[in-house]
């Protein structure tokens, strides 16, 4: 159980990045709580990660979209993220999460000019409390209640002009995030399914700026596979299909058409179970289906890789 | 004996930064406003996919300007920047710039009507 659950938990780190998008159309990073799943007591686990994002075609509905109206290229980002969880007892987790976009860049298409935005993304501080728990069946519900935090409340600026929302690495406001974990674990067969549901509510910049709301489901399979020798304990394949809708974004509480968007993606996996208590894991995002409303920048893939320690405090 | 140079050049660059009076070419002590004379557009009107240079004329010496659009993106820096319009944004859209010299800082705002 405990490996099983350790090994999602990776999987689901670099799943939270892949809230943080990057473009206009698509929407600003959202900060979102970091899924560490519950430790045992005094059970402090570190982990840090990177993930890569790219967009380049605009869509329209589920279509793609080849008239003139985008302005951007490309977009891209770049983020490391740091997490940090703790077991205060069995039964309750205290979570850190915060990040940091190393870049978040629009290419233009007028002049090959770029925009880019940097710098630390916001912060969230969670607790997770187990609902639920039968060791018999291997079943266990836990929720997740979080506050984002944002490092700053100002939009930033380079060489004097301010970024556009799309590019600024914090979302500029506070906001909640919910989140419900349903593991049902199988150690005979060492597998795992793992149902996660998760909304996130943002509030209104001091700018005037709402972000939408978001709801995700994730639906994950995980197999454990046993390997000994010195260099490796054994690794795990995920299997991850993710469903994602926003609503749309207002400015001054008028909605922005072009904001919002209902996304499905397939996100397989690779974790490897280290000596001491390291994990190394990566992931890539495979966009199945994408639908936008009015024109905007379509994810084109994304990946991710993490790594994680257990320590005993 | 490597070590000890590399050392040296390292006291000796440390030095020369700590060293430096970063007031001898700071341009904010040397800089005034004394008149934002104007904000303008070449085109008030745009349509989605199109862009538009933006003039700011002030009269001073290193002044600073600062770009903000409402919604959307402005390149480039300086007096004269670009907006670009955005496929989410239409309708209004402000652009603000501020002249800053020395202790002086003026605001100007124009708007730009981008065609659905």
């Amino acid at each position: 159980m405990t490996r099983s659950i350790c090994i999602i938990i990776l999987l689901i780190i670099t799943h939270k990045t892949a809230n943080s998008q990057c473009c206009a159309s698509s929407g600003n990073p959202i900060g979102s709580t970091v899924n560490i799943g519950l430790l045992d007591k005094h059970i402090f686990r570190i982990a840090a990660f990177y993930r890569f994002s790219s967009y380049d075609e605009y869509y329209i509905g589920d279509k793609k979209y080849s008239g003139n109206i985008g302005s951007v290229e490309k977009a891209i980002f770049n983020y490391v993220g740091l997490l940090s969880a703790y077991g205060i007892s069995d039964r309750i987790t205290l979570e850190l999460e915060t990040g940091y976009f190393i870049n978040k860049t629009h290419f233009y298409k007028i002049n090959d000019q770029k925009l880019t935005g940097y710098g630390l993304a916001d912060a969230v501080i969670s607790v997770r409390p187990r609902i639920y728990h039968n060791p018999d069946k291997q079943f266990e519900i836990s929720c997740t209640f979080g506050s984002n935090i944002p490092f700053s409340r100002d939009l930033q600026q380079v060489n004097g002009v301010t970024l556009p929302i799309d590019l600024q690495p914090s979302t500029v406001s506070f906001g909640l995030v919910f989140q419900s974990n349903i593991i049902k674990e199988n150690s005979f067969r060492s597998s795992s399914f793992l149902l996660l549901t998760r909304i996130e509510k943002y509030f209104e910049t001091k700018q005037g700026y709402t972000f939408g709301n978001s709801y995700s489901n994730s639906l994950f399979f995980s197999k454990f596979f046993f390997v000994e020798n010195q260099f490796l304990q054994g690794w795990t394949s995920v299997l991850q299909i993710r469903n994602q809708i926003r609503g749309q974004n207002s400015w001054s509480d008028n909605p922005i058409k072009a904001t919002g968007n209902c996304s499905f993606f397939f996100i397989p996996q690779i974790s490897l179970s280290l000596p001491h208590k390291w994990n190394f894991s990566m992931l890539v995002d495979v966009p199945v289906y994408q639908y936008f409303n009015e024109i905007q920048l379509a994810k084109k893939i994304s990946y991710a890789i993490s790594i994680n320690k257990d320590f005993i405090l | 004996m490597n070590k000890k140079i590399v050392l040296f050049a390292l006291c000796v660059f440390i030095f020369l930064g700590c060293n430096k009076n970063e007031n001898d070419n700071d341009p904010e002590r040397d800089s005034y406003l004394t008149h934002f004379e104007s904000l303008k557009a070449e085109q008030d009107t745009l349509k989605r996919g199109e862009s538009t240079v933006i003039k700011a004329v002030a009269i001073g010496k290193n002044i600073k300007y600062s770009w903000t659009a409402s919604e959307g993106p402005i390149l480039g820096e300086g007096p004269e920047v670009k907006y670009v319009t955005s496929p989410c944004c239409y309708g209004n859209i402000t652009i603000t710039c501020i002249a800053s010299g020395g202790n002086e800082s003026v605001t100007k705002s124009l708007i730009i009507y981008v065609l659905l």
